[in-house]
């Protein structure tokens, strides 16, 4: 925008999302999932495990995207952040599916712990039989473990949401320190919860192998996909209005080449040190992922993770182009989709396997239920967050001189 | 519903009482006259304490290493904890001058000055430990790897050598960043000076600055590349020091959480020390309208969050030592608080993960004497963290028959209290002759008539074609320092 200085915005209400769409995601969601739930209970054997895998893969990776802009969202409060307030919409509509229907999946993947699981198989071995692992892996504790972790954070999500939705409204005076509050309280959760269960939910699908970073690495990916999510949505709300405008796009840009650096350190640190250690219990996890036609899933997920945004974002100007920033938002959840799959497949397969039809229906039933989150969310809603005191501030730029 | 309400007015970063004409007076006023008492008896002190450094070396060098209180199986003592403790005392530098400039906090412009010198003067420091240790310090060029001349071959798988490409580079981009930003300030200083000489070394040290758009739009290019290859330098110099550890194959040692920990264990400390040298140096030479409360404050948050970072680490050390069911790396965390070294191993985590909390509340936040004790402790804790990590892994070995202690002896004692004396000298000497705030940037932040109100009309036609240009989207609004006055 290059137009005056705005004095105040109006309200502009929400999307117009003709139902038809927001009702037709849906749908593809319940069919999806329905095809899901007949391979999962009617299968044969072979048919289940590959079907739980593939429901463990598809909502692992949506539940990270709305858990990595929840924290995202957090971090925008206790920062004070200005420049995000006019895109604070897309966050909240992806942390909505936390609450819209997304903490069923986790709870409902319990059913088929013992096929996503080898620990909660009948025959289970373990790697040090009779230890506290033997107890702390099994199917009843993890029932425990999976409502302590999900259900608050769930909670905490969606008061951060809510508190946001009731100010356009009713402006609230008060309601930059609630959320800096409510925020603080919700990373502190995140940061210890978060990792526990990619360790106890996510690293456990290969029960003999650990690693210290495996919640960073598990941030850094949810962080990334979720920022990358934003980017598209960004892309989407740029042709409704022009309060979003160049700048915006440059640090959304520039927060998707830096996190996408991240992600790169993260991962590299963390095979680099397995690596040339060799410690048997930690290098087989590389090993499995490396050999019997795994290796182009690296290729693939180093280069769409990181190379490319990397490469292709460096100069300034491509960080305010947004074909350039959405075509590499979507490499980015493609890799991100290839990172989960390449963590979690290679324990029930020694070669490559490819995903099977049910789990391509699997997919696009949690994503029918993701986007029919998101899209409701901004059909009920207005897109921006017109009783933020700080949305001028943030459409005008006056926080570059702050 | 339209929006009525304004936007929290923030407590101004600077004294509202500075105008802009006294700035360069106030910043260049400790260059130009005799030093104070206070400076002299601080710098006396520094000196004293320098002496312990230089003593245990040269004792050392006729002695040889037995002095300390190394041995088998503790081969490592407190020249790699000392090591360590000073490098990652430099991260702040790095992290306020390049990371908070790209992420445009304009609060750094009071502190990135002394806080880059910190940086240097730490490395330094930190540089004596390994030079010593090398045993032929006259050859320690032999790291350099340029075999045609000497066909000599480094070892390219040793994590130590890692550390000397990471730390050198990390010792010259900072050096070089440091010293682009005191350019128009050397200039700054000759346009005032009085004295012949002075005229002549502040002319050469500013290389020609003539303060024109030109050298100005050059000027403002280069520091924010600058500014982005020395921001991942932030991660790179403590995550490869982590390496020297990490890719052994000691329990304790080996983790993959070490290289982002050590990252951020070196933030904490090199933020605990900026805010005591901060509240040392505000005083001495009255700065206490540029180093005002509200950047003490915002330090000490960050001190506070990295200290959560610290709590959540140890504890995922512990949860994964746990979890793995090794029994070594049982054993060896649990060796941690209830073993010989517990009273260090609690020191670290009362210093670490409980003081810091005290900053929860803007009372202490806000207090100089309570910044300034938990400043301390927290560079204590650090101090013991890195003494935990590396003596406690060690001295228990594989087999309990070569299971050994390594206890610090007054040699161990002498170097450590004597690098703050190499530290502190540095850093008064800096305080003496350096322009210690960076006068250009100082000044970007202070309201202008030129500027009207902050936010200005004048100025937003300049930063609403953003996308239009490389330039504009590269360099930014609020760039790195503009030319508020001429220099």
């Amino acid at each position: 925008m290059h137009g005056p200085r705005l004095s105040h915005i109006d309200d502009p209400g929400p999307l117009r999302i003709p139902p038809a769409l927001t009702l037709g995601t849906l749908a593809v969601g319940v069919l999806g999932l329905l095809v899901f739930l007949f391979a999962a209970f009617t299968g044969a054997e072979e048919t289940r495990q590959s079907a739980w895998a593939g429901f463990f893969v598809s909502y692992i990776f949506f539940f990270f995207i709305a858990l990595g802009a929840a924290a995202f969202l957090a971090i925008q409060y206790v920062t004070g952040a200005k420049w995000i307030v006019v895109l604070r919409r897309l966050p909240e509509a992806l942390t909505s599916f936390l609450y819209r229907g997304g903490f069923v999946f986790p709870l409902f993947a319990l059913l088929g712990t013992g096929y996503i699981y080898s620990w909660a198989a009948p025959d289970a071995t373990y790697p040090y039989p009779n230890t506290v692992k033997e107890w702390w892996l099994s199917p009843g504790v993890h029932v425990v473990k999976v409502i302590v972790y999900v259900v608050p954070l769930v909670f905490l999500a969606f008061f951060l949401v809510k508190n946001s939705l009731r100010s356009d409204r009713r402006p609230d005076p008060g309601f930059s320190q609630r959320q800096l509050r409510l925020s603080i309280i919700f990373l502190v959760a995140f940061g210890f919860l978060f990792s526990l269960f990619s360790w106890d939910v996510v690293m456990s699908v290969e029960p003999r192998w650990f690693s210290t970073m495996f919640g960073v690495y598990c941030f850094s990916g949810a962080f990334l996909s979720a920022i990358a999510a934003m980017m598209i949505l960004t892309f989407v709300l740029r042709r409704r209005t022009d309060l979003v405008q160049g700048r915006h796009l440059y640090d959304m840009g520039t927060y998707v080449m830096g996190f996408a650096t991240f992600m790169a350190y993260i991962g590299f640190s963390q095979f680099m040190l397995i690596w040339y250690a060799n410690l048997e219990d930690e290098t087989l996890f590389y090993i499995r992922r490396f050999e019997g036609n795994w290796m182009p899933l690296v290729v693939a997920l180093s280069l769409l993770k990181f190379i490319i945004p990397f490469l292709v974002l460096m100069p300034p100007r491509m960080r305010t182009n947004v074909y350039a920033q959405v075509i590499c938002c979507l490499g980015i959840l493609l890799g991100q989709f290839i990172d989960i799959y390449w963590i979690v497949m290679p324990a029930y397969s020694d070669t490559l396997v490819l995903p099977g039809l049910v789990n391509v229906a699997t997919f696009l039933g949690v994503a029918g239920i993701f986007g029919w989150s998101t899209l409701s969310f901004f059909a009920s809603h207005s897109y921006l967050p017109a009783g933020d005191p700080d949305l001028l501030s943030s459409v005008n730029g006056d926080y570059l001189h702050a | 519903m339209s929006l009525a309400l304004e936007p929290k007015e923030q407590s101004p970063l600077l004294s509202p009482s500075i105008k802009m004409e006294q700035v360069t007076g106030d910043v260049l006023q400790p260059m130009g006259r005799f030093p104070s008492l206070p400076w002299h008896l601080a710098f006396g002190a520094a000196q004293l304490l320098t002496v312990l450094l230089i003593v245990p070396i040269v004792y050392q060098v006729f002695y040889g290493l037995g002095r300390f209180g190394i041995n088998q199986p503790v081969g490592w003592g407190i020249y790699i904890v000392n090591f360590v403790f000073w490098i990652g005392i430099g991260h702040a530098g790095t992290l306020i001058s390049a990371v908070l400039f790209l992420f445009r906090q304009s609060w750094r412009t009071s502190i990135n000055r002394s806080a880059e010198a910190m940086t240097i003067f730490a490395v330094m420091t930190a540089g004596v430990f390994p030079l010593v240790h090398v045993g032929r310090t006259w050859v320690a060029y032999w790291l350099i790897p340029y075999p045609a001349e000497r066909e000599l071959w480094v070892n390219f798988r040793s994590p130590l050598l890692w550390d000397v490409f990471a730390v050198t580079t990390y010792f010259t981009i900072s050096l070089l960043f440091w010293y682009q930003g005191l350019i128009p300030d050397w200039a700054t200083a000759r346009d005032r000076a009085k004295n012949k000489f002075f005229k002549k070394m502040y002319s050469i040290l500013s290389f020609g600055w003539t303060g024109s758009a030109r050298d100005w739009n050059h000027y403002e290019r280069c520091y924010r590349q600058f500014a982005f290859l020395a921001a991942p330098l932030v991660l790179s110099v403590h995550s490869i020091v982590s390496f020297d550890f990490a890719v052994s194959l000691i329990p304790g040692w080996h983790t993959t959480i070490f290289p982002p920990y050590f990252v951020v264990g070196a933030i904490f400390s090199g933020f605990a020390m900026v805010v005591t040298l901060m509240v040392i140096m505000r005083s001495l030479f009255n700065m206490e309208h540029y180093v005002t409360m509200r950047h003490l404050e915002l330090m000490n948050k960050v001190i506070l969050a990295t200290s959560i970072i610290m709590a959540y680490s140890y504890l995922a050390e512990f949860y994964i030592a746990w979890y793995s069911g090794h029994e070594y790396e049982q054993f060896q965390f649990l060796s941690r608080p209830f073993g010989i070294y517990a009273i260090p191993f609690w020191i670290m985590v009362i210093c670490n993960v409980f003081v810091p909390q005290l900053f929860w509340s803007k009372r202490v936040r806000t207090s100089l004497v309570g910044m300034f004790v938990i400043s301390i402790l927290v560079n204590v804790g650090m101090w013991f963290e890195r003494f935990n990590i590396f003596i406690i892994s060690l001295h228990n070995d594989f087999l309990p028959a070569s299971w050994g202690a390594y206890w610090p002896t007054a040699w161990d004692i002498a170097v450590t209290v004597g690098s703050f004396g190499l530290f502190f000298t540095l850093f008064l000497i800096f305080c003496r002759v350096f322009p210690v705030l960076a006068i250009a940037e100082l000044k970007t932040t202070l309201p202008s008539p030129s500027r009207g109100s902050r936010l200005g009309v004048g100025h937003h036609a300049h930063h609403d074609h953003y996308a239009d240009t490389d330039e504009e989207a590269g360099l930014g609004p609020d760039g790195p320092p503009r030319p508020a006055e001429g220099s």
